[in-house]
């Protein structure tokens, strides 16, 4: 077993910063904290850039299967760097108005990147185990960073005590798989289910259990009470990297897993998925028109996206995970901008509901503009990037024969319009409260004029990104 | 032969049995009780499969740290336990509507076709026979190359724990006084001694403590 | 195996386990009245010199005074952990000497004895995984005893063991890497004949961090917070009496014999003497080194009593301090060190050379940052509060 460590490079790398961050901040006296930020997103640039100088067109894996690297992980490592930066960069003014002990935060936040690009990397049961797990921890600590606020804390509680029954329902499912099959490795299951000519009941329990347990992570919908709380209680960037990251990374995992290892018995979890899929989307949006709380309304919204990325997966043996792919970064974009305008008028009135965004886009017109924006692309209205990939899923979905699906999907993305509008209808129609203007930082505004240029010119022109997804999704078939 | 049935199965029926105790007992103290006894059934078990590094490991992990700490806290705790009980029974019929639909679903899958209790055959990489290599050369073996990333992946996970547990619950005390033996050291008796002339006889020259 | 070697084994088995476990309970007396002999003699005292003589009965008239005692179980304990408790804490004493080898072996009619109860292949394992248990003796005992001084006995105890354990654990793993076996055997053995091949030079801070770990281990002074008559009465064993607090008496001699046995085995060469243990016939080598290894093993029992009289208890931060922030450092780096300096030169001296100096180093550091870091205090002193007592966290 020769291991070329050179491959794993941008692994390396971020846990390194993350080391650095936690070091520094040992050091660093209270008023120089601001440089940590700076060094975690400096680093994390540096990752990027290697990851896609080194890694680019290889196809290899280390530790005999245990970890990929091949165009889809590099993909998501790009994808996930990316996305652990600009979490980073919304954290800065919101870290240092509402939060204590920002070293822990960003080390704790660069442990959770560095989980997420293994977790797309792993092409093994246990290995994906670890790095959720990695990925959870991590998460659970910063759900529950706003220590002395009631909502984070019981958030958190709800998340750790629900977060840890799902690893046990995984743990479990994997237990089956192994004992039944004789091997974690996705290649290897896979070869093992195409051979055998029955398939034993423990194993499809064992299937279903991994289901379950990821169904918990990426919060479809029996599975989906510890979303809502711990989004409200988390801090707002948290929440963001929850929402977004957290669930990409999922994603990355179940794609991998059914793409690789389940596919030849594609018939018995489809149906699975799909009946997943539908009350995903249909309770996370008919749950949202009641929210008054914003956080928990796009807890909601983002639930109702989960089902829409399940009808993906359901629809992956005809249709690839070009699709879904697609849906995942623009989702990212758009959910990432609508968190950083949450964050930034949160920030300055400390206001986190619907009411509380009255009148917004007079007192902060570009903030308004980009928040408004990005619930339009969430709902998917065509020239947003949201549109686009929505397009792409539906027909995806279509074409696999799940039309019906893909028409509640339609009816439930209508049904998200509705309370999106009333956000919208607040922000521009409603009076505001107190007229004063909401200074914006400018690192805000750079990254939120960032993210709008990626919502408006992805969703104009998605070729390059659509090329990017095939390149990635070649190396998943 | 016979021997090893009947140990294995007062270690199978110790195991199950201090396990049900753990969450039948009524002192919260005789259940991590149990759950040690179990442990040790369940260390009995690892032994006679031949796994005897796992058997001690699991002893000294969990009987001699983790459960330590359990009972340290249950100790420590003020809880009544008979009144958070009380509301126990109200979700009886829930809980049992669910429980029973999850055996049932159970009973079905594993009804419906005979589960293979053989060893399979197609094992990825077999592990190596036990009377040429020490099972915990064994495990080394694949731990420290093939499965490097899950052991510094759980060192990870160890360390964002601990780095999670610190930084929530830490918390600056101004109150309490500390020995600072630096300080201690550096005192000179200038600042240590005072003289005083006491009048004989007089009051109130002296302030007790 | 032809079946008149397994009679011997059996018979020889049964044989050692006797001998072994008769002197573990002799040497538990002889450690009872050495310990007041020599306390007496460090306190320019007698110490007991009436009953037999210089008083070597005395542990006898103890035993028969604790067996004729009323055996109380007071009303308020919870009976079945408070009876169960003293046995939780002698039989782990007891039974971790059963991997300890004492000696190298002996030749009788053709049949080689190793002078060891059982040579399992996870030895070290087995003696950690069996004084780990000893902790719940001591806690099951102070909770089932329902008295709060016991409670807090039983809650230091369990804080002190969990933090040292560590310690102990850790320390010998450069040890079980130098050798690479887990038998307790094939570690005494590996150690040549000559001090200098010895352990404890190889892995100095180490052997230090072990000792110091199993000095807590086994509750006694420095670091018997557990007990510490002046806070807590008589701590875990208050509600004790007769036979069951004979009981705890018995476990932690015993507890002081085995550990002792260990650190002679793991880090002081254990059979082995400058060659004295291969003098004589196949029976004569083996009884010489059963020998050598006793006197090890009682020298290093009076450290036991010397530090006793030498060093005062410690406050409890300052275990904390002690545990946390010097040995476990000191044990860890060891690993790291002894492993990287074993891979690069494959030479014993570089090696304990490396432990030294690293330790030093880790120490340095420590203490460092620990003068340094201690937060200034917000209640500034005054002459008038200065004398306020020290209040710990």
């Amino acid at each position: 077993m020769n291991n070329n460590f050179l491959l794993l490079l941008p692994e390396f790398i971020v846990t390194g910063l993350a080391f650095v961050v936690l070091g520094l901040d040992l050091f660093l006296p209270e008023r120089r904290k601001w440089v940590l930020p700076i060094v975690a997103v400096v680093g994390l640039v540096v990752a990027l850039v290697v990851s896609l100088r080194y890694l680019w067109g290889v196809s290899d894996s280390l530790y005999d299967g245990v970890i990929r690297v091949d165009g889809y992980a590099l993909f998501f490592k790009a994808f996930f760097i990316a996305l652990g930066g600009v979490v980073v960069l919304v954290s800065v003014d919101f870290v240092r108005r509402n939060l204590e002990h920002p070293g822990e935060y960003y080390g704790i936040l660069l442990f959770t990147v560095v989980a997420m690009m293994l977790l797309a990397a792993s092409g093994e049961l246990l290995t994906a185990y670890i790095s959720l797990e990695l990925l959870s921890f991590g998460l659970y600590v910063l759900v529950a960073y706003d220590r002395y606020n009631a909502k984070s804390n019981e958030g958190a509680t709800k998340y750790i005590l629900l977060g840890a029954f799902s690893s046990a329902l995984l743990l479990f499912g994997i237990s089956q798989v192994y004992g039944l099959l004789g091997t974690t490795r996705f290649d290897e299951i896979s070869s093992a289910l195409s051979s055998a000519d029955a398939l034993s009941p423990g194993l499809i329990l064992g299937i279903a259990l991994i289901i379950a347990g990821l169904g918990f992570k990426v919060a479809a919908v029996p599975f989906h009470m510890w979303a809502p709380d711990a989004y409200e209680g988390a801090p707002i960037p948290i929440t963001a990297h929850l929402a977004v990251g957290s669930k990409a990374a999922a994603f990355a995992l179940v794609l991998r897993l059914f793409a690789e290892a389940f596919m030849p018995i594609v018939e018995q979890w489809q149906i699975l998925l799909i009946g997943l899929a539908v009350i995903t989307m249909l309770l996370g949006n008919l749950v949202a028109l009641a929210q008054r709380n914003l956080k928990r309304l796009l807890a909601y919204s983002s639930v109702g996206q989960v089902g829409y990325l399940l009808m993906g997966v359901a629809a992956l043996a005809a249709t690839g995970s070009g699709g879904i792919m697609l849906h995942l970064v623009a989702y990212a974009v758009t959910n990432m901008a609508a968190f950083l305008c949450l964050a930034a008028i949160y920030n300055i009135t400390g206001r986190d509901d619907i009411a509380g965004m009255a009148g917004v886009a007079r007192r902060a017109p570009l903030v308004g503009l980009v928040f408004a924006v990005s619930l339009f692309s969430l709902a998917g209205l065509p020239i947003f990037v949201g549109f686009t990939s929505k397009f792409y899923l539906f027909n995806a979905a279509a074409a696999q024969g799940l039309l019906w699906v893909a028409g509640i999907a339609i009816f439930s993305s209508l049904i998200s319009l509705y309370y999106y509008l009333q956000v919208v209808r607040q922000l521009y129609i409603e009076p505001a409260e107190d007229a004063a203007p909401i200074p914006v930082p400018r690192l805000t505004l750079g990254v939120l004029g960032a993210l709008f240029a990626g919502m408006v010119g992805l969703g104009v022109y998605p070729a390059p990104l659509m090329e990017a997804v095939q390149y990635a999704s070649d190396a998943l078939f | 032969m016979i021997i090893q049935t009947i140990m294995f199965y007062v270690l199978a029926v110790g195991t199950v049995g201090a396990g049900v105790m753990v969450i039948a007992s009524r002192n919260p103290v005789h259940s991590v009780l149990f759950l040690i006894l179990a442990f040790f059934n369940s260390a009995g078990l690892f032994v006679m499969m031949g796994a005897e590094f796992l058997a001690m490991i699991l002893i000294i992990v969990y009987v001699g740290a983790v459960a330590v700490l359990f009972l340290f806290v249950v100790m420590m705790l003020d809880i009544n336990f008979a009144e958070l009980r009380a509301g126990f029974l109200q979700y009886l019929p829930i809980g049992g509507v669910i429980g029973i639909i999850l055996l049932a679903e159970l009973v079905m899958v594993f009804a419906s076709g005979a589960i293979e209790i053989e060893v399979p055959t197609n094992v990825a990489s077999p592990t190596p026979p036990p009377d040429e290599v020490t099972n915990t050369q064994a495990l080394g073996d694949v731990l420290y190359t093939r499965y490097a990333y899950l052991f510094q992946g759980a060192g990870f996970i160890l360390l964002i724990a601990m780095v999670g547990a610190i930084v929530l619950t830490h918390r600056r005390r101004t109150d309490v006084r500390r020995q600072r033996i630096a300080d201690q050291v550096a005192r000179d008796p200038k600042a240590a001694v005072r003289l005083t002339d006491i009048e004989p006889g007089a009051e109130g020259t002296w302030k007790s403590d | 195996m032809e079946n008149s070697q397994l009679l011997v084994f059996f018979l020889s088995s049964i044989g050692k386990i006797l001998i072994i476990v008769h002197l573990l309970l002799i040497g538990v007396m002889a450690m009872i009245w050495a310990e007041r002999r020599v306390s007496g003699w460090m306190q320019d005292r007698l110490g007991p010199n009436r009953v037999g003589f210089q008083g070597i009965l005395q542990p006898i008239a103890d035993g028969l005074k604790f067996l004729f005692k009323e055996d109380l179980i007071p009303d308020h304990v919870d009976k079945p952990l408070y009876v169960l408790a003293p046995a939780m804490l002698l039989v782990p004493a007891m039974v971790t000497i059963a991997v300890v080898p004492f000696g190298s072996s002996i030749t009788i009619l053709g049949n080689e004895i190793p002078l060891q109860i059982a040579d399992i292949n996870i030895g070290i394992l087995y003696v950690l995984a069996v004084t780990s248990l000893g902790v719940y003796g001591v806690v099951l005992g102070a909770w089932a005893s329902n008295n709060k001084y016991s409670l807090l006995g039983g809650l230091r105890s369990s804080a002190q063991m969990i933090s040292y354990e560590l310690t102990l654990g850790l320390a010998i793993i450069g040890v079980l890497m130098l050798t690479s076996s887990l038998s307790l055997r094939e570690i005494a053995m590996a150690q040549g004949s000559y001090p200098w091949h010895w352990n404890f030079l190889i892995h100095f801070p180490a052997f230090l961090a072990f000792t110091t770990a199993m000095f807590a281990e086994t509750n006694r002074l420095p670091f018997d917070l557990a007990e510490a008559e002046q806070e807590l009465v008589a701590g875990y064993h208050t509600e004790y009496s007769s036979m069951k607090f004979a009981m705890f008496f018995m476990a932690e001699y015993m507890n002081m014999i085995v550990g002792s046995t260990v650190v002679v085995t793991l880090f002081l060469g254990g059979w082995h003497f400058f060659g004295l243990e291969n003098i004589g016939g196949p029976v004569w080598s083996g009884l010489i080194s059963f020998g050598i290894f006793f006197v090890k093993t009682a020298i290093f029992l009076f450290v036991f009593i010397w530090v006793r009289w030498t060093l005062p208890r410690f406050r409890y931060d300052q275990l904390m301090n002690l545990g946390w922030k010097f040995l476990l450092p000191v044990a860890l780096t060891s690993i790291v060190v002894t492993g990287t300096l074993w891979i690069m030169t494959n030479s014993r001296l570089i090696v304990g050379i490396g432990n030294v100096v690293s330790a030093f180093i880790v120490v340095s550091i420590v203490a460092g940052l620990l003068v340094m870091k201690t937060p200034k205090p917000a209640i500034q002193d005054s002459d008038e509060n200065s004398h306020q007592p020290l209040s710990t966290q």
